[in-house]
């Protein structure tokens, strides 16, 4: 037997291991923010920085088990108003301390059929972005449209750049796209949208601006 | 909604304790003030047996002992968990798909780390509506009321509930646990028609199977499988399809794909041995008996079956091995591996009967006469106190056959008897007398003393969580306890876990006139209140 460990083994500890500190580092600006709000900007800032080194975490994780063909999914039932009530949940310390206004705009009733650990994970994503790139406003809203559930997220900041508008899937993923968080964030985006299937149709991620804020407009579709 | 938190009872898992405390702390926020800690799962169970918990935060990872997916298995085994209790599994992405793989014990709801307090917050708050909106449901299962709680699950369709699918599910599980299968199996096909769902297919392969609808059984497991061919079940009820029909070679494939995505399971690695012997594949059958038996050590399941098969296939593999020197060792770990049986349960004379079976084969095989005689004589001796209700009647024929090799034809009348129902003399089998806290517990029982004699079944259950004595003292102390001081929810949910433990553990089809008689006062006492 060869006493060498296989990649997958070496990351997946280590993403483990590295998780249980950004858990600690999270609650700790927690309390920091609870116990000194004269420093909520700079903690703020602090708390932004941990959850991208999060998110980079879970999505590299992600992606190279989609690679290995070794992803488990579990596609399950979910309210979608919960479901996005807890991504702003996640981001509150930030968004409380950048004094961003949120609006949910759901009807109760709306249920999507998703794995809640890849959506939670892109839609986490693009709501950690836009609370970087918004001015004061931040949207997040879901309706039924052909067969789709259709998640929205929107801010009142400057917007995609043009190249970027329409449908995502269609991008050619280069080296020069994906550096950078927005570029990688979308990619893992397309990714997880595509993952999702059923009765022929096949998830899929559409970039706007203007919309309800005039900013940009994140649109994930579900099947 | 802290008003709420603050009637819940809390327990919360993890082997951090840093994240222990932050759990705690943030749990505290929302006006939570019933909140139990525990590093490892084992202690976990233990504080599971002697509170009923409203909810369980439990990490997935624990460190060496058990993980999370086991403690939620084996509480809900032991049934230590009502219908009402809300499970919550704290996983990191590297761990969910195990637990995701287990498909039949699923917790109520998972929540990824890290996670902040909001996070938490929205997460607890779902999973209690939920459970509130389902109250009357669970209520009524958890008091054995089916037909209550299908009616319930209606009225909730009735109003529309948002939980539509939830509804569904619990309908269809009810129907499952009332051997309605047909109603069942309908409910899942109506489901599946608007959406595949791993648990409605798991749910019509179970209902066909057993309707004995097999082509159907496998078309739903095959179909899990086609969705995720990490779905360890799916394999387990392939294989189970397989026996049934009555074909050992794809049943002992399915097992072993099992055993591969999911080595750490007891049962389904005893399973293995018996599929390998049945196969004649010895060694194979060592190897899984060796892990059943090696990975129960820190468990409470540990079954005295998987000790005498592990020393049944090492003697046919010693008998199969042409080196005597293989041959020796292997059968000194069967001789060995059936003295720890012994010690380990020493209260069960049936059980030690089969030990002395395995002695005895085991020292005739390298022509050893007179310790096999010696083992055989022991094994006689012990069947004829082996209780009506659990006796062996194959260890009976067993023993003929053994002791007409030896020729000890002396002895064969004696089992014979045995078999023919009439005993040496008809005296109570001497249960569990080896262990000291539980006699302490009878004495200080019989002084009047209740409140010590309860913390002493207490402290003799956790030192034999198998004893079926302990536990039928330990229901019989609370009982009285109850009748002298009244009851409180604590303890009559104490009492039903006991008895729910008892019933479990009694074999089928057997009654237990203790037993009967303790379920009587309980339910007197249950309808009182």
């Amino acid at each position: 037997m060869s006493n060498k460990l296989d990649f997958s083994t070496i990351l997946a500890s280590s993403v483990h291991d590295m998780k249980n500190s950004i858990g600690m580092m999270l609650f700790s600006i927690d309390e920091m923010l609870a116990a000194e709000p004269e420093n909520k900007e700079r903690l703020g800032q602090l708390h932004y920085d941990v959850l991208r080194v999060n998110n980079y975490l879970i999505q590299l994780m992600v992606l190279y088990k989609m690679d290995m063909e070794a992803y488990m999914f579990n596609v399950t039932e979910h309210e979608i108003y919960d479901f996005l009530l807890e991504q702003v949940a996640r981001n509150q310390s930030i968004i409380s301390s950048k004094g961003i206004e949120t609006e949910i705009d759901a009807d109760d009733m709306i249920i999507g059929y998703f794995d809640s650990s890849l959506i939670g994970g892109l839609v986490n994503n693009i709501v950690t972005n836009a609370v970087r790139y918004t001015d004061k406003k931040l949207r997040l809203s879901s309706y039924e449209e052909d067969g789709y559930v259709v998640i929205r997220i929107e801010d009142d900041g400057r917007g995609y750049p043009e190249q970027m508008l329409g449908d995502v899937s269609r991008f050619e993923w280069g080296v020069d796209f994906v550096s950078g968080s927005t570029g990688f964030g979308l990619y893992f985006s397309s990714q997880v949208a595509q993952a999702h299937e059923n009765d022929g149709k096949t998830g899929f991620v559409r970039l706007e601006n203007g919309g309800a804020l005039g900013g940009g407009v994140f649109s994930l579709y579900l099947p | 909604m802290a008003e709420s938190y603050s009637r819940l009872k809390f327990i919360v898992v993890d082997d951090f304790p840093q994240f222990r405390h932050a759990v705690k702390n943030m749990l505290e926020s929302f006006g939570a003030t019933d909140i139990d800690l525990a590093a490892r799962g084992e202690d976990a169970l233990r504080m599971m047996r002697n509170h009923q918990y409203d909810v369980i935060l439990c990490d997935y990872n624990l460190g060496t002992g058990k993980n999370g997916q086991q403690v939620l298995e084996e509480a809900s085994y032991y049934r230590l968990l009502s219908q009402s209790t809300s499970f919550m599994m704290l996983t990191a992405e590297t761990s969910s798909e195990m637990v995701l793989g287990a498909l039949e014990y699923q917790p109520d709801d998972y929540l990824t780390k890290p996670f902040n307090k909001e996070m938490l917050k929205a997460r607890l708050d779902k999973v209690l509506r939920r459970s509130q909106e389902f109250m009357p449901v669970t209520l009524a299962w958890d008091r054995g009321h089916h037909d209550d709680a299908l009616a319930q699950c209606e009225g909730l369709l009735e109003r529309k509930t948002k939980y539509k699918l939830h509804c569904f599910k619990l309908k269809a599980e009810l129907l499952m646990e009332m051997k309605a299968y047909p109603r069942a199996e309908k409910i899942y096909e109506q489901v599946l028609k608007a959406r595949k769902q791993s648990w409605a297919l798991m749910g019509i392969g179970k209902a066909c199977f057993y309707q004995e609808n097999y082509p159907r059984a496998r078309e739903a497991f095959d179909a899990l499988l086609s969705m995720n061919r990490s779905f360890v079940a799916a394999y387990d009820w392939l294989a189970r399809v397989d026996e049934a029909e009555g074909n050992i070679e794809s049943a002992f494939d399915h097992v072993k794909s099992a055993t591969r995505l999911s080595p750490r399971v007891i049962d389904r690695q005893a399973w293995l041995g018996r599929l390998s012997t049945e196969s004649g594949d010895v060694q194979t059958a060592v190897n899984a008996f060796r892990t059943a038996v090696r990975l129960s050590k820190n468990s409470s399941l540990k079954r005295p079956e998987n000790y005498v098969e592990l020393a049944s296939a090492l003697l046919q593999a010693g008998n199969s091995d042409a080196d005597s020197s293989n041959k020796t060792s292997m059968v000194k770990e069967a001789l060995q591996t059936m003295v720890d049986t012994r010690r380990l349960f020493n209260e069960r004379p049936e059980i030690k009967v089969k030990t002395f079976l395995v002695d005895g084969d085991a020292y005739l095989s390298i022509g050893n006469k007179d310790d096999a005689k010696r083992a055989l004589e022991r094994a006689v001796e012990l069947y004829e106190t082996v209780e009506e209700e659990i006796l062996d009647k194959d260890d009976g024929s067993k023993l003929i056959s053994g002791l007409e090799q030896t020729g000890q034809l002396h002895l064969v009348s004696r089992v014979n008897n045995v078999l023919d129902g009439k005993r040496p003399e008809d005296e109570p089998v001497d249960e569990g007398a080896d262990s000291e806290a539980n006699e302490a517990g009878v004495s200080l029982y019989q002084q009047g003393k209740l409140e010590e004699a309860l913390e002493a079944f207490d402290k003799a259950m956790e030192l034999s969580p198998n004893s079926l004595a302990v536990h039928l003292n330990a229901a019989q102390a609370n009982l009285k306890f109850i009748e002298v001081n009244g009851a409180t929810k604590e303890r009559m949910d104490k009492v039903r876990r006991l008895l729910a433990y008892i019933k479990r553990t009694l074999l089928k089809d057997t009654s237990n006139q203790r037993f009967d008689k303790l379920l009587r006062i309980f339910e007197s006492l249950y309808n009182k209140g």
